[in-house]
């Protein structure tokens, strides 16, 4: 089991190691926030590609995901035929 | 320009009804749901997928190539004396779709000519998508389905 925070710090400038899912990494687009704020986003394969605003030390206390999905409910489409009496 | 509501391409329902007897086949699978913003439809002289309007500004993405995606389990009804059209939900899995999709050009993919059944106006919001699922679902047959054509006098 790797730790994220040790990995991080001593991967700093060479963060292209790639990681098995299994790991604490999670799959593209799914990141972790450490408690000291750097935000680390995961590439495919869980590999991170880049550390924002790192800050030696810190463990991760937060994650989430930047998947976005969209669903569209569409009124129904009516129409009617129109009969004039005679 | 935009797509502000549904409606039939009513060049496609007179080919179906008159001498030319165009061989729209509601039950297929085969019919698309193509993605488009800024297209204005015109119902009554719009006539196909890939013909303009149709041929420019159609939205594509990650899993969302041209031409859309298929409608399954298609299926026409009477419900409650209205001639009811209806197919499961879409959902598609890991798309990016990056630009906002105003509605969706249903056409028939199976007939030579591509020919336009209807646009799905999807209303106020924002569909885009980023690794995400993009999903279109429509309501119960009872409530309409895709469309709902009252046919009671």
């Amino acid at each position: 089991m790797i730790d994220v925070d040790e990995f991080v710090r001593r991967n700093l400038t060479t963060l292209t190691a790639p990681l098995k899912r299994s790991t604490v990494f999670g799959p593209a687009g799914r990141w972790t926030r450490r408690r000291t704020g750097e935000r680390i986003i995961y590439g495919p394969h869980g590999t991170p590609l880049r550390v924002v605003q790192y800050v030696d030390g810190g463990t991760a206390v937060e994650h989430g995901s930047d998947h976005r999905s969209a669903v569209a409910r569409p009124e129904p489409l009516r129409a009617r035929l129109t009969l004039i009496n005679q | 320009m935009a797509i502000t509501t549904s409606g039939i391409y009513v060049s496609t329902m007179i080919d179906v009804l008159d001498t030319t007897q165009l061989a729209l086949d509601l039950d297929l699978e085969t019919h698309k749901i193509a993605l488009f913003d800024t297209v204005t439809p015109n119902f009554s002289t719009d006539t196909a997928y890939n013909v303009s309007p149709y041929d420019a500004n159609e939205i594509t993405g990650t899993n969302w190539a041209a031409g859309g995606v298929a409608l399954t389990s298609t299926a026409v009804s009477d419900e409650s004396g209205s001639l009811t059209w209806d197919a499961a939900d879409v959902s598609v899995a890991s798309t990016t779709i990056a630009t906002d999709p105003e509605g969706g050009l249903i056409y028939a993919d199976a007939l030579a000519g591509n020919n336009a059944i209807c646009m799905i106006y999807f209303g106020v919001g924002d569909f885009t998508t980023s690794n995400g699922t993009f999903a279109i679902q429509w309501t119960a047959p009872a409530s309409g389905g895709i469309f709902a054509i009252d046919l009671t006098p």
